[in-house]
């Protein structure tokens, strides 16, 4: 394992039984411009033993290619743990997401800081260089918005 | 697949139904994924990004 994050595929293949989502993810955000992850995984995770590793270390979760990137992920828990079969991320982590929507604008990652889910373990991890601000208002309603008439200031 | 499938598949479309009703224009939903559908997904996000945001 190298200490990322990855789908169990049931397959003959051995090279087909893991799809490494985490890896395919950082990919995207450091070499696509303009693009944000906010991803989320509800998994077990396995911890990578530091005293396997040669040469220089990198803090988990702490790489150097996350530095001028866009990439917000969430775990089910923490490393070495597992989640519960009944998990509650998804509902916990909707419910965070539409709590913290004002006004059809929702922030990030300033939306998931001091987010731990309904068991306390879910940890995030934010690499952003920039805020985003993702208006979920739908075409219609940006449309209406739009235009509606001016208030006309009281004379 | 570990777990509760019942419940995996209802997690997926909560999601699903959160993600509509926040008007994303693209939506994939893979219930029963294998390697090469997990690597084409991946493959049609990277080029609907490539060809919406990475010129602008």
């Amino acid at each position: 394992m190298d200490g990322e994050t990855k789908i169990v595929i049931n397959s003959d293949e051995f090279v087909e039984r893991f799809f490494p989502i985490e890896r395919q993810l950082r990919n995207i955000s450091l070499f696509v411009k303009n693009c944000y992850i906010v991803g989320l995984l509800d998994c077990c995770r396995q911890q990578v033993k530091m005293d396997a590793m040669r040469g220089v270390e990198e803090e988990l979760g702490e790489k150097k290619e996350d530095f001028g990137v866009n990439f917000i992920m969430t775990w089910g828990c923490p490393p070495s743990s597992g989640v519960p079969a009944k998990s509650s991320i998804v509902t916990s982590y909707t419910d965070r997401i539409a709590n913290k929507t004002k006004k059809g604008v929702v922030l990030f990652p300033e939306c998931l800081i001091g987010y731990f889910g309904n068991d306390g373990k879910v940890e995030t991890l934010p690499k952003c260089k920039a805020f985003l601000w993702l208006d979920v208002t739908s075409k219609a309603e940006a449309a209406v918005v739009k235009t509606a008439p001016k208030p006309v200031a009281a004379p | 697949m570990f777990g509760d499938l019942g419940q995996v598949y209802e997690d997926i479309t909560r999601m699903e139904a959160f993600l509509k009703e926040m008007h994303f224009d693209k939506i994939i939903v893979d219930k029963d994924p294998d390697y090469g559908s997990v690597e084409s997904h991946m493959g049609e996000i990277k080029k609907l990004l490539r060809a919406n945001y990475a010129t602008k």
